[in-house]
């Protein structure tokens, strides 16, 4: 009977950095990752993973709370994305601000430390506050945007004041993005090949193009709008039902391996099959670890 | 499937090999993609003389939609390419232009629900609107009608069986309908139908050469489903589906 162990995953560790946690209704799924995550990431050998939490589409509070939530259950596995709506500019920055200011440092601490009215308990009880908050609040790593699902193009001005932020804060953001000549028409507001105007007018700009843009033949033309980017900060992702046969190896062949970054799309793909993808492609065991691992622990800092 | 997809003989005879070290013992059921977008006789034909070469390949028919006015011929078609190694029959009503509904495709339907011939669907094939409105009361239909003939829905580019429940519903109400594997892909998608119902409901399918050779087959082989299941999904069920077709 064949066994993960035969799969030899000890030789790789793996940062999964597109992954959903929570309902999401209008899509059929079973299983939460939630509820079985232990149990497939021990087994995949994930050592970390980057999530969005469904809710935060429906609303933000919701999501952020969620986020928090997960994130203190987690310790030292999971990190996240904020999502960004376009809809809820103010509030969407305001997020930003949180989570992205520098009021989570060992400063405040100390000011804190120092108010007056404290006494031993209070402190002490500040304190354990402030750290668990400080510790969940630091695994906040990157935006994710939904064009898509928001439908706004992403050469919106809506999104003009997101990379603004995302520019003065450092913090990379991922977008959802798809074939825009599908069925469902809303995936042109996610075509990949918007981001080269906003990468003109905001070069120093870090861009995750979830999906890698999927699908088909639009593979060839994200490849060329990359390499005529070749300088900047413009990575993909392979998360999602998009294991073509040979595409992985294209990308790697065109742009390199440190352009790629490993995702699942969980649940909307099985972690074991976008593993499987990445191990039997046929691309070197320094491009698999590229892939796998060190290009989202250096993009995230983690 | 697009034909700048398609593969050589030897590429279906190296896949072979891939397979067969990987499992042990493979059969492949090949569909030209020359019978779907040119003409199915003459691409049926080519899968013929591969059937007889080697031993392992047996061919998915697809239905010459010329039969539709002329159902009484499509019997001896049928027999004969059964002869030459031919085991599953593959519809394509919304790509070839007819209708499947019990009331238009009743002749033909009665002779395969005869010999017991499994039927192969895409999903792409089902969505009448091109918009992901996918057919499903169709199905439901027909497989009530002909309980003798097993439905298998291939996922196609559809992402459906993803994002869907109505299968399952499907599944509950009817006993002779299956889903080919190769699309799907949520998580612990596959665990949780053989959990729902059973694992003899799948049946494997590679999707090569759009996806890598072995990535379908893996992803049942080191599912989180115990050997039984594995081999029903990997061989076991259209094993038994192909022993019960009634053509001698």
């Amino acid at each position: 009977m064949n066994d993960l162990k035969d799969l030899n995953l000890n030789d790789f560790k793996i940062i999964d950095t597109h992954i959903h946690i929570g309902k999401y209704t209008s899509s059929f799924v079973n299983s939460s990752y939630e509820e079985n995550q232990n149990d497939v990431a021990k087994s995949l050998n994930f050592k970390k993973i980057i999530f969005i939490h469904n809710s935060f589409f429906t609303d933000l509070d919701l999501g952020i709370k969620n986020t928090l939530d997960f994130l203190s259950n987690n310790p030292d596995f999971a990190y996240a994305y904020i999502v960004y709506n376009p809809h809820y500019i103010e509030k969407s920055l305001s997020l930003i601000d949180e989570y992205f200011g520098s009021s989570n440092t060992a400063a405040d601490l100390l000011k804190l430390e120092n108010s007056p009215g404290k006494n031993s308990s209070t402190e002490k009880i500040s304190a354990d506050i402030f750290n668990n908050k400080n510790s969940v609040k630091s695994r906040i790593l990157g935006i994710k945007i939904h064009p898509e699902d928001h439908q706004v193009a992403i050469t919106d001005k809506r999104y003009e004041k997101l990379w603004e932020a995302a520019i003065k804060k450092d913090i990379p953001v991922l977008s959802h993005t798809w074939n825009p000549n599908v069925a469902s028409k809303s995936q042109k507001y996610a075509d990949a090949l918007l981001f080269e105007e906003v990468l003109s007018k905001h070069p120093d700009l870090k861009i995750i193009l979830g999906h890698a843009g999927a699908k088909d033949y639009y593979y060839f033309k994200v490849i060329e709008m990359m390499k005529k980017n070749n300088g900047k900060n413009l990575f993909v992702d392979i998360a999602g039902d998009i294991f073509y046969r040979g595409m992985l190896e294209l990308f790697v062949r065109e742009l390199g391996s440190t352009k790629i970054l490993f995702g699942t799309d969980s649940p909307w793909a099985d972690p074991l099959l976008t593993v499987l993808y990445v191990l039997d492609s046929k691309i070197s065991v320094e491009d698999k670890e590229n892939i796998f691992y060190n290009n989202a622990a250096a993009l995230f800092n983690i | 499937m697009s034909p700048g997809l398609s593969v050589s003989e030897e590429n279906i005879v190296t896949y072979h090999e891939h397979l067969g070290t990987a499992s042990n013992n493979s059969t492949i059921m090949l569909t030209n993609t020359l019978s779907v977008f040119h003409d199915p006789v003459e691409g049926d034909n080519q899968i013929a003389e591969l059937t007889c070469r080697h031993n392992f390949l047996k061919g998915c028919l697809v239905f010459p939609n010329y039969f539709i006015g002329n159902e009484q011929d499509f019997e001896k078609y049928l027999v004969g390419r059964f002869r030459e190694d031919f085991r599953i029959l593959r519809l394509y009503p919304k790509s070839h232009k007819y209708n499947i509904d019990p009331w238009a495709f009743k002749d033909i339907f009665k002779i395969l629900e005869k010999f017991a011939v499994p039927v192969l669907i895409s999903l792409d094939e089902l969505d009448i609107t091109g918009n992901k409105a996918i057919d499903w009361d169709l199905i439901y239909r027909i497989a009530g009608e002909y309980p003798n003939i097993p439905f298998i829905l291939d996922g196609g580019n559809s992402k459906e069986l993803m994002f869907t429940g109505y299968f399952y519903q499907l599944l509950g109400a009817t006993g002779n309908v299956f889903l080919e594997s190769h699309n799907l892909l949520g998580f612990n998608q596959v665990e949780d139908i053989v959990k729902k119902t059973n694992s003899s409901r799948i049946i494997f399918g590679s999707n090569y050469p759009v996806f890598p050779e072995l990535l379908a087959a893996k992803r049942i082989m080191f599912s989180r489903l115990n050997t039984k299941d594995r081999r029903n999904i990997l061989s076991g069920n259209l094993d038994r589906m192909i022993s019960n077709i009634n053509i001698r």
